[in-house]
C-alpha cells in the first residue's frame, strides 16, 4: 500500500482538478468522495491536501471562496479555472503516456501480464 | 467539541507566523474536521474515536506552514498594467498643458479671438489636465497589506505615508491653477496688471500654510 500511496501522491494536484471540474467543492468533500471512490483504501492526509490546494490557487488553475455558513467554522470553497481545465487535459495526457511506458518497462514489452 | 479541536490546532499551528492567512487556513481546516468528526459520531464512534481518527486525519502540518512562511508572490502583470495606465495620464496631462498654450497663441494672434476667450479655452483645457493628474494620484492603487508581519506593517505605513504626499501634491496643484485663474480673470476684468501679480506671492505663502497644516497632522 505503500508504493501506491506514493504514486497516488504525486497525482494529488490531478486528483483534486478532476473533482472540481463536476462541481465546485471544500476540502473535507473532496477527500471523502476520495475514500469513497477507492472503497476506503485511500484517504488524503488533511496536510497534502490544503497543501495541493494553496499550490494550485497559486498557479491559478483554482480559485477559492468563503462560503456563507452560519453556524461554526465557514467553508472555503473551491472552483476551477479554465487554466485548471486545460492543466487536468494536459495531466491527463501524461498520465496514459506515463502508464504506457511504465508498461512497457516493466513488463518488457513482450504483453505477458 | 468546536473549542477541542480549536486548541488541537492551534497546538500544531505553534510555529506558523500569525497571519491572516494562517487564521484562514486554521479556519478552513476547523470546519472540515468538524465534517468529519460529524460523520464519525454519525457512523457509531464515540467521541474520543472520532476525535482522535479526524486529528490523526491532518497529518504532517510542517508542509503547511512552510507555506504560510513563504513570502506572498506578488502579481507582477497588474503591477504593471496600472504602471502603463498612469504613464499614460500623465503624458496626457502634459501634452495638455503644452497644447493649451499654443491654443491661446493661435486664438489670440492667428484668428484674432477675442482675449477674454481665447484665455478661458486655455484655462478650460489646464483644468482638464490637471484633474487628469489628481484623478491619477488617487486612483492609483496603494500597497493593499498581504500579511500581518512587521514588514507588512511597514510597508502600509510608508504606503500611507506616500499617499498623503500624492495628495498634498494634488491640493498643491489645484492652488496654483485657481492663482492663474484668479489672476488672469482679475487682471482683464480690472485692468490691475500693475499690481495682480501679487497673488503669486499670496499664493507661494498659502503652499506655506498647506504643507505645514500637513507637516501638523501628523
Amino acid at each position: 500500500m505503500s508504493i501506491t500511496s506514493d504514486i497516488i501522491r504525486g497525482h494529488t494536484e490531478t486528483i483534486i482538478l478532476s473533482h472540481l471540474v463536476e462541481k465546485d467543492s471544500y476540502g473535507y468533500e473532496i477527500n471523502k468522495s476520495i475514500q469513497q471512490k477507492t472503497d476506503n483504501q485511500y484517504e488524503l492526509k488533511e496536510a497534502t491536501l490544503y497543501s495541493a490546494f494553496r499550490r494550485l490557487e497559486q498557479a491559478g488553475l483554482i480559485a477559492s471562496y468563503w462560503g456563507n455558513e452560519t453556524t461554526g467554522a465557514r467553508r472555503r470553497y473551491y472552483s476551477i479555472t479554465a487554466l485548471g481545465k486545460a492543466a487536468l487535459k494536459q495531466n491527463k495526457l501524461d498520465w496514459e503516456e506515463a502508464k504506457q511506458l511504465i508498461d512497457k518497462l516493466i513488463y518488457g514489452g513482450d504483453g505477458d501480464v | 467539541m468546536y473549542e477541542k479541536f480549536q486548541k488541537k490546532l492551534d497546538e500544531l499551528f505553534e510555529n506558523a507566523p500569525e497571519t491572516n492567512r494562517a487564521r484562514e487556513l486554521k479556519e478552513e481546516l476547523l470546519a472540515n474536521l468538524i465534517d468529519k468528526y460529524n460523520d464519525l459520531i454519525a457512523s457509531g464512534k464515540n467521541d474520543e474515536e472520532a476525535f482522535n481518527i479526524a486529528v490523526s486525519g491532518i497529518g504532517d502540518v510542517d508542509e503547511l506552514i512552510r507555506g504560510l512562511k513563504e513570502k506572498d508572490v506578488l502579481d507582477y502583470a497588474q503591477i504593471e498594467k496600472s504602471r502603463k495606465k498612469s504613464a499614460l495620464i500623465i503624458s496626457t496631462s502634459v501634452g495638455l498643458y503644452i497644447i493649451s498654450v499654443v491654443i491661446l497663441i493661435l486664438f489670440s494672434e492667428v484668428f484674432q479671438i477675442d482675449d477674454n476667450i481665447s484665455v478661458c479655452v486655455m484655462l478650460t483645457i489646464d483644468a482638464i489636465a490637471t484633474c487628469l493628474i489628481v484623478y491619477n494620484a488617487i486612483s492609483k492603487p496603494k500597497y493593499l497589506k498581504a500579511d500581518d508581519t512587521i514588514v507588512e506593517e511597514f510597508k502600509e505605513w510608508k504606503s500611507a505615508n506616500s499617499k498623503d504626499k500624492e495628495i498634498l501634491k494634488s491640493i498643491k496643484s489645484i492652488l496654483w491653477m485657481l492663482i492663474v485663474v484668479l489672476y488672469f480673470v482679475l487682471s482683464f476684468e480690472f485692468g490691475s496688471w500693475a499690481y495682480s501679480w501679487v497673488i503669486f506671492i499670496i499664493g507661494a505663502a498659502l503652499e506655506r500654510i498647506i504643507t505645514l497644516a500637513f507637516q501638523l497632522r501628523k
